[in-house]
């Protein structure tokens, strides 16, 4: 198994109430991996710290996508200076640099990207400015160019645009690429909210209840599209669901929390039959 | 006969009210942009406009002693230069007294603020000292149009004119700038949802610190415009015109940049007028009276969006 997320230890505490108490898992390369639990079991909480929302007290979180150098997430967010830091100081100029620029952004840029149970478009601009939007980083920022309108601006625009049209046909809502993302219908939403996220160009797809107010037509044409985009893209997505049979039918790895701890993780077929996520969801 | 002057005054005081307004409106873009992407009235940017008009005297001070003596290309060059650095003064503002509280309470760098704006004042008035400075009129002379068939005229001066071009021109490169550049769209992005840009990967601290130096580059056009139609200052302009320029953004709708541009030419024309007709004493209580009605009839000013709170 090749790890591409590694959570190793992560609490959270606000104040005193333990969010999440010493959790750890790992999510493999490539595969769906589903995170259940009942509610206030910190399944949220946990994508918050994953995507560099919150910052945990304890723990790490490492990124290692194939080939290249590990990342600590959290050391994007900016960490204090500490007595070692005199011993190497060769780790103050990236503390310093996170300090400085870092921030859930860096998060993004890392290659991980989210999408949210309760929508959060730009809900005054077009979908297709949505998408644009995300795709920020790899864009020409500098404005000089889009005034004058030079050849390179006009070539990198019209590039994004190709780019967010591909995943507005993916997601079948090429028809409401110019009109206001707050005006389409709830379903058409949602997949706006996640072909926005995958315009960040990620590695590993956050989703946070995908399904939440779809009808059992539409969440099976998401849970479609969620397998294309592992077998087609070689994404891998991280999913939070209530909707257990969707999580049964397309996750390869389950995580179990239940107040803020992890109780059980494995293959579907293992987590149906343990008695502890039995007495957790129904006791 | 009075049909004549009256017409003459309306000409008149349309085009003293347009170049009113447009200054207006040029300053009331900072405070609408920086309110509407982190929510605070930057009290400090009157001041800014201030110390944008100081500026432009000593760039014509120094570049007049440095032998440049042509005067467009002594325009553009303070002009240029102006805008640069106050830029650099709005950057520097937002990095020092608001970025370190970005996370504290709503009212903590209202205060800043308010601190900010009686720092650079004081600190004009010790450098540069407490009496009314000037600088020379560049410009001379006006073009004079005939209003009506009785012999009545409107006089356009070189400055007005170059004042309604350049603030105009340069309300319509922002918005250009807004609205098709990929960091206009970051920025309208970081401006509806900060987390969700900033989790999109979008550097939102350097998006604000870009809004703060677009603010201040705005001003700093209406500051070197102003002093050269007036030609003197002091270190107090920034707060009665940063008021106004205010008064502005909320007629407009703050928040909104069509609304700031919009407000600053009703609140201009609506001076004017009342100065050229009724009285030119009262002529700021007639523009804030016009506030409050617009506020008793549409509290999100005339541009904005009214606020939906979800229950």
């Amino acid at each position: 198994m090749n790890t591409l997320l590694d959570v190793q230890d992560v609490t959270l505490r606000f104040g005193g109430v333990v969010a999440l108490n010493r959790v750890s898992l790992q999510v493999a390369w490539g595969n769906i991996t589903a995170i259940i639990g009942p509610n206030g079991a910190g399944k949220t909480t946990l994508f918050n710290c994953i995507t560099g929302f919150y910052k945990p007290q304890n723990g790490h979180i490492i990124l290692t996508p194939p080939n290249r150098s590990a990342t600590h997430l959290h050391h994007l967010l900016g960490q204090s200076f500490a007595w070692s830091d005199l011993v190497h100081p060769g780790q103050v100029w990236g503390k310093l640099r996170a300090k400085m620029f870092g921030g859930p952004h860096s998060v993004c840029r890392a290659g991980i990207a989210r999408t949210f149970q309760n929508i959060r478009l730009f809900k005054e601009m077009t979908v297709l400015e949505n998408l644009l939007v995300a795709q920020y980083r790899q864009l020409n920022r500098y404005f000089i160019g889009g005034l004058l309108g030079t050849r390179y601006f006009r070539d990198e625009e019209s590039m994004a645009i190709n780019r967010a049209m591909e995943w507005l046909r993916f997601f079948a809502l090429e028809a409401d690429a110019n009109r206001l993302a707050g005006q389409l219908p709830y379903g058409h939403q949602r997949r706006v909210e996640m072909a926005r996220s995958l315009c960040t160009d990620p590695m590993v797809l956050c989703l946070d209840e995908p399904a939440a107010g779809l009808n059992p037509m539409e969440t099976q044409a998401l849970s479609q599209l969620i397998r294309r985009l592992k077998n087609e893209f070689n994404l891998t997505i991280l999913l939070i669901e209530h909707d257990i049979g969707l999580v049964m039918e397309l996750s390869d790895h389950i995580v179990v929390l239940d107040h803020g701890e992890v109780i059980a993780q494995g293959r579907p077929a293992d987590i149906q039959r343990n008695p502890r996520v039995v007495e957790a969801y129904l006791g | 006969m009075v049909a004549t002057m009256a017409l003459e005054i309306f000409a008149q005081q349309t085009v003293n009210g347009l170049i009113l307004g447009a200054t207006y409106g040029l300053i009331a873009i900072g405070y609408t942009m920086v309110y509407g992407i982190i929510g605070m009235i930057n009290f400090a940017h009157g001041e800014i406009y201030m110390v944008s008009a100081y500026l432009a005297a000593i760039f014509l001070a120094v570049l007049h002693f440095f032998g440049l003596t042509s005067v467009p290309l002594l325009l553009v060059a303070v002009l240029l230069a102006t805008v640069f650095v106050t830029a650099l003064y709005g950057w520097f503002v937002e990095k020092i007294a608001y970025r370190p509280l970005r996370h504290s309470t709503r009212l903590a760098p209202l205060i800043t603020a308010i601190g900010v704006s009686l720092i650079l004042q004081n600190y004009v008035r010790i450098a540069q000292g407490a009496r009314s400075q000037g600088i020379p009129s560049l410009l001379q002379g006006s073009f004079v149009l005939p209003v009506g068939d009785q012999g009545g005229v409107v006089q356009i001066t070189h400055v007005q004119l170059l004042i309604i071009i350049v603030a105009f021109l340069s309300m319509a490169v922002l918005t250009f700038i807004m609205q098709q550049t990929s960091m206009g769209r970051a920025c309208r992005a970081t401006e509806q949802d900060r987390i969700m840009a900033a989790l999109l990967g979008i550097d939102t601290n350097r998006i604000i610190a870009i809004v703060f130096v677009i603010g201040a580059a705005m001003a700093a056009i209406a500051g070197v415009l102003v002093s050269l139609n007036y030609g003197s200052f002091d270190f107090h302009i920034g707060f009665i015109t940063g008021i106004k320029a205010f008064t502005a953004a909320v007629l407009g709708g703050i928040g909104s940049l069509p609304g700031a541009m919009l407000g600053g030419l009703i609140l201009g024309l609506a001076e004017s007028f009342f100065a050229g007709f009724v009285n030119s004493d009262y002529k700021d209580v007639f523009a804030f009276s016009l506030l409050v009605l617009v506020l008793i009839f549409r509290p999100s000013g005339l541009l904005g969006q009214p606020q939906i709170t979800k229950v």
